[in-house]
């Protein structure tokens, strides 16, 4: 929101700088974004006046003028806007001046001219009649500035512009704050409230505008009633009417204030509204009285979709609950909200109604949301205004728009419902300040701090029991109970003035305490970024027939794909039911930024719909079963848990001068799934082929399923080269842990100092023989002496019969004692005839 | 008898490439090496003595060999002298691994965490779909509060279930599991309905923290986040308070810290990095805790920011774009 510095100083003498008080409201909590110095200098602008004008020799568009400047010389000048014309007076750059001329392209940007004499077209030109933009005053570029005398001061030849300004009660140069105001402080936005706080915090005093009320009634009364049909809606309607006012252009000092801030100047009735909604944050409608009907305001709740056409000519329809003010016969305005074209001030209007109104927050943001609509009106009333602030404010309204435009007040009043005064008082326990805050601020220096802002305090009470009794202002409606209060006084005290504790928190070993979940996941990262993996980070959310392949892959039917009701586009339509999505779309991208080896890994949690069967696995619905229904009964529909994805595509080592170029393979995905499960100490892992594809494999511990091994092409139609394939492992991370977490408190195993025996054996098997049959076969007849074994050769061709294969093996024995021959021996044959009997194996004939 | 054969070892003369095979067969020999017929009488002695013998014609066996690779040392410089020549030694190494990296993201969360596990407070977690009690109603957030607007929030469920829009209701589900005190960080993902720019991303991450305890003061979470800024941004980093607001908490704050940039007028600027506050009143009330007992401080930062800052990163998208000319950066 943009305050002005020097409307702000009307209310609040501050000396400090606009950027001193900037850094001092964002300590005491209306932060200050940024400050904007508006308009220049203008030192060598003077009021000129133009005693001839005739058409430039060489161009159109300009003209050559004669001006007066009060000097002996007349000056000559070549201009090119259209207004310009004989008996004029104008504001005049003279050479020398340095004017902060807009940037053609970029209006917002403005950068230093010197105005030098020159020649325009072969013209001699010794200085510029100024556009309001080129003296930053608006942005307005299409004509001259024309100083005509009617804005409250008569300009004189030769007399400094700047002064001639500060007579029309223009100041030329300006500050504007923008303030972010948080949702906790509606009475802040506005010139006085920000200028509260702002004498709250310098410790200067706040000056209140005069605005006497009249009293309710009176002849305003007999023109108009007003019936409020929905007084839960709108508690009160005040209602002034202006007589006989001419509606024509703001006075020029009423166009700055609003141009400072950003507002475009309409008419005086209009821009009178808009001021006394930034001055005082109470917002305001004026009506061309004449065009309401039967002298009758009502106040309505739309029941039905009702078509309305607004003040900016655009036709809306209002939904039902919106509050509309209505005349006899027809609706005028949406209330809070925006006024309607058939009701609005024009030229022609004579006679105006001033509304001055509280609606009620959540209509109006009910309202303001369906329309789509953010007015300043609408910001207000949904934030909350001061609900005492209607007739103050209508009257300021009236008494400017009878000055400005001619007319006169009808004395008088209709106030609809006055919101009765309902002052609640707050206890504040010195105690409990002390407690929240952790310092002891004297209990009359609270006080202090908060009658700076408008609170009503008593104090009661000695030592332990001291409190304050506070009334809250009435534009504070934020402020209900003991802790709005000391956030009060916090903040006013200043949070850099809190010193920190004498003595620290007690200790505590919770943070050394780490969950298995944390540990575990710290060793995978780190082991599988030391062993050339890159980690990356996926979005969660993706395109639904995306979503729905790979709910295939991972196993779900497409039917369980997690949907959100309200996507920001079709490309995230739905949550991630496996992290290889994210993997595949990495793998693509940076293939087609030319990398050739692809090592991904991702921790990250996947999404599925559960029919409402329970996870018992965690994620959403099985942790804490506290309170409402809307607790577990709502996520029960859905299971959340965290995986870990391992992928990879394309060369797992490239061409070097000691390694030839290799691509990854399915293997590469197992090995390193291997390594990552043997280094977390998972038990009993089985990696089992799947029976209904013949890429992947299934990952137990124990009989837990924890994760699979699979191969897939980039997408359907295509990638058939080993390269373009990726192969990936995904573990179900939340699963695993359960099952390695005991495992990290495992005790020591002495290291045996005996030696142990080491043995080859090569087989002969069928072709078709997996050799993982035959490394759990040699295991289970190795029993417990068998310590290590090892596939180190793998042999199709002419040295075996066709169909067959020679696998072989080393086998490594040992025990806590140091084994004989013919112990081994025993074994070796053991584990031959287990070979013989289960594969049809045969030991390889050298 | 090995003694004498150790004087033999000493005396003989190997001068020669032949000198010394002949020195080998001799006394090594496999078949007629004098050590070699040495050790195959062993059996031959009484038991008691074999050890000691054995351990002698090893010495001896020792001394042969020590002269034999002595005498390949003398040769070496000659013979190795070529194969040193052919290497060349600036080839490149073999890698153990080829080179692997962390995500930015991970390592900043990791240094936030590592911060405030140093402090005592200890890891939560929490689901992404949440609900809207969890997420809204326990945290304070009035039924007709903006941030419960389908513009701002992804529900998959209206006005039940949601993917979680920070993660303040991990502080809920942490307080219902388990009595004061409470000491947490909660690092997660979390989701905003925004468009997709360079400064906004439809999810981020962060890095919520809830200290519940008998009397806890806003002056302590002063002092604990002036410790965590010093650490994770430097000792003489400046930073300051200011007063904010959010539903959960009160009295609110931001944390801003100086940013020095020198091509900015002032030589920098302030930068908000997190907001904090003390635990509301009414979140005590939704979790059925005594407010007049307990009392807490909560804060909550953007991970995406912290780490934007640290690395310089102007483009929020660029953490999940997964580039690896980025991601081999970190």
């Amino acid at each position: 929101m943009n305050i002005s510095y020097n409307w702000l100083r009307e209310y609040a003498p501050v000396k400090e700088s606009p950027e001193e008080l900037a850094e001092i409201l964002t300590m005491g909590g209306l932060e200050v974004e940024e400050v904007r110095e508006i308009g220049s200098s203008l030192d060598g602008v003077v009021v000129g006046r133009v005693e001839r004008v005739r058409p430039h020799p060489n161009a159109d568009r300009l003209a050559c003028c004669e001006v007066n400047l009060g000097g002996p010389e007349i000056a000559r000048i070549v201009c090119g806007a259209p207004n310009v014309a004989a008996g004029q007076y104008v504001p005049v750059a003279t050479p020398g001046a340095t004017l902060s001329l807009p940037d053609r392209k970029n209006p917002d940007r403005r950068a230093p001219v010197v105005i030098r004499e020159t020649k325009l077209r072969g013209e001699p030109s010794e200085g510029m009649i100024c556009a309001e933009d080129e003296l930053g005053l608006s942005d307005n570029h299409d004509e001259i500035m024309v100083l005509t005398g009617e804005d409250g001061a008569t300009p004189r030849i030769g007399q400094p512009f700047a002064e001639y300004l500060a007579a029309c009660g223009v100041a030329h140069r300006d500050a504007v704050l923008d303030v972010s105001v948080t949702p906790n402080r509606p009475d802040a936005a506005s010139h006085l409230g920000v200028a509260r706080d702002a004498a709250a915090l310098t410790g200067g005093a706040l000056r209140l505008p005069e605005a006497p009320e009249p009293k309710p009634g009176g002849e305003a009364a007999q023109l108009v009633s007003i019936d409020i049909q929905a007084p839960e809606a709108c508690p009160r309607y005040v209602a002034m009417i202006v007589r006989d006012v001419t509606v024509r252009e703001s006075p020029p000092w009423l166009q700055a204030r609003l141009k400072a801030i950003g507002l475009r100047p309409r008419n005086n009735i209009v821009d009178v509204t808009n001021y006394v909604l930034h001055d005082m944050g109470q917002p305001l409608h004026a009506f061309d009285f004449d065009a309401l009907g039967g002298q009758r305001i009502r106040v309505r709740l739309t029941e039905a979709p009702t078509p309305f056409t607004t003040l900016d000519d655009k036709e809306r329809v209002i939904p039902p609950g919106a509050v509309m003010i209505a005349d006899a016969e027809r609706d005028v305005a949406i209330g809070g909200v925006m006024g309607g074209q058939n009701s609005e001030v024009r030229e022609t209007t004579r006679n105006v109604l001033v509304e001055s109104a509280f609606f009620d927050p959540s209509h109006i943001r009910r309202t303001a949301k369906a329309l789509g609509v953010q007015s300043d009106a609408s910001y207000r009333f949904e934030r909350g205004v001061d609900p005492t602030g209607q007739a103050r404010a209508a009257a300021r309204a009236a008494a400017l728009m009878a000055e400005l435009g001619g007319g006169t007040v009808v004395p008088g009043m209709v106030d609809a419902h006055p919101a009765p005064a309902t002052p609640t008082s707050i206890a504040v326990r010195a105690t409990r300040i002390a407690a929240v805050l952790g310092v002891r601020i004297p209990l009359d220096v609270s006080a202090r701090l908060l009658q700076s802002i408008g609170f009503d305090i008593a104090q009661e009470g000695e030592a332990e029991t001291a409190r304050l009794r506070c009334v809250a202002p009435p534009f504070r409606p934020d402020v209900e109970r003991e802790a709005d209060v000391i956030e009060e006084i916090a903040r006013l005290y200043g949070y850099d003035r809190i010193p920190e504790p004498d003595r620290a928190a007690p200790l505590s070993g919770d943070g050394a305490r780490q969950s298995p979940e944390t540990r575990l996941r710290r060793t995978a990262r780190t082991l599988l970024a030391c062993t050339g993996h890159r980690e990356i980070y996926a979005n969660s959310m993706l395109r639904l027939e995306t979503a729905e392949r790979f709910a295939r892959i991972a196993g779900y039917a497409p039917e369980q794909v997690v949907r959100t009701r309200n996507p920001i586009s079709s490309e995230m339509a739905a949550l991630r039911p496996s992290l290889l999505a994210g993997a595949v779309q990495a793998i693509e991208f940076n293939r087609n930024h030319g990398q050739r080896a692809m090592r991904f890994f991702e921790f990250g949690h996947v999404f599925r719909q559960t029919d409402g069967e329970r996870d018992t696995e965690g994620g959403a619905a099985n942790s804490a079963d506290h309170n409402p229904a809307q607790n577990s009964a709502a996520t029960e529909r859905y299971a959340e848990h965290e995986s870990l994805l391992l992928a990879f595509s394309g060369y797992a080592a490239e061409a070097g001068w000691n390694a030839s170029a290799r691509p990854f393979d399915l293997f590469d995905a197992k090995g390193a799934a291997e390594m990552l499960l043997r280094r977390l100490r998972a038990p009993d892992v089985r990696m089992e082929p799947a029976t209904d594809a013949p890429a992947r494999l299934d990952i137990f511990s124990g009989n837990v399923p924890i994760g699979n091994i699979l191969e897939i092409a980039p997408d359907d139609a295509g990638g058939s080269a080993p390269e373009d394939r990726i192969y990936a492992a995904e573990l179900h991370w939340t699963r695993l842990v359960r099952r390695a977490a005991p495992g990290l408190d495992r005790a020591y195993r002495p290291v045996t100092r005996h030696p142990s025996v080491e043995r080859d054996m090569a087989l002969v098997v069928d072709r078709k023989e997996p050799a993982g049959g035959l490394l759990q076969t040699i295991r289970q007849a190795g029993g417990r002496l068998l310590q290590e074994v090892r596939l180190f050769d793998l042999y199709e061709g002419e040295q075996v019969e066709p169909d067959k294969k020679s696998v072989a093996f080393a086998l490594r024995f040992g025990a806590n004692r140091t084994l004989t021959d013919r112990e081994v021996n025993k074994k070796m044959a053991r584990i031959v005839h287990a070979l013989e009997k289960t594969h049809g194996a045969a030991l390889r004939s050298e | 008898m090995p003694d004498d054969i150790l004087k033999d070892i000493e005396s003989e003369i190997i001068d020669s490439t032949e000198a010394a095979e002949a020195f080998r067969v001799k006394y090594l020999g496999r078949k007629s090496g004098k050590i070699t017929g040495m050790f195959k009488r062993i059996p031959e002695v009484p038991p008691q003595e074999r050890k000691a013998l054995g351990q002698r014609i090893n010495q001896a066996k020792q001394q042969a060999e020590a002269r034999l690779a002595a005498f390949e040392a003398s040769q070496a410089p000659r013979d190795d002298a070529p194969r040193a020549a052919r290497m060349d030694r600036t080839l490149p190494g073999r890698l153990p691994a080829p080179p692997g990296s962390l995500h930015p993201l991970t390592h900043t969360l990791h240094d936030i965490a590592q911060i405030f596990e140093g402090f005592g407070f200890s890891i939560a977690t929490g689901p992404e779909i949440e609900t809207e009690w969890h997420n809204f109603t326990a945290l304070n957030f009035p039924a007709d509060h903006p941030a419960r607007d389908m513009q701002d929030t992804f529900f998959l469920e209206p006005d039940r279930v949601l993917l979680r829009t920070h993660t303040s209701p991990v502080q809920i589900r942490a307080l219902v599991a388990e009595p004061p005190p409470v000491r947490i960080i909660v690092p997660g993902r979390v989701y905003r309905n925004e468009a997709v720019s360079y400064k906004s991303y439809c999810l981020f991450h962060q890095v919520e923290g809830l200290y519940v305890d008998e009397g806890v003061s806003f002056a302590d979470l002063k002092q604990a986040l002036r410790l965590f800024v010093q650490a994770m941004f430097g000792d003489d980093a400046r930073m300051r308070f200011r007063p904010s607001f959010f539903p959960f908490t009160e009295p609110s704050a931001e944390v801003d810290i100086w940013w020095a940039d020198e091509t900015l007028p002032q030589q920098g600027r302030w930068l908000e990095i997190l907001g904090c506050g003390m635990v509301d009143p009414n979140v005590f009330a939704a979790v059925d805790l005594d407010p007049e007992r307990w009392t807490g401080y909560a804060f909550g930062m953007g991970v995406e920011r912290i780490a934007m800052l640290r690395y310089g990163i102007r483009d929020i998208r660029a953490f999940y774009e997964n580039d690896i000319r980025f991601l081999e950066q970190f």
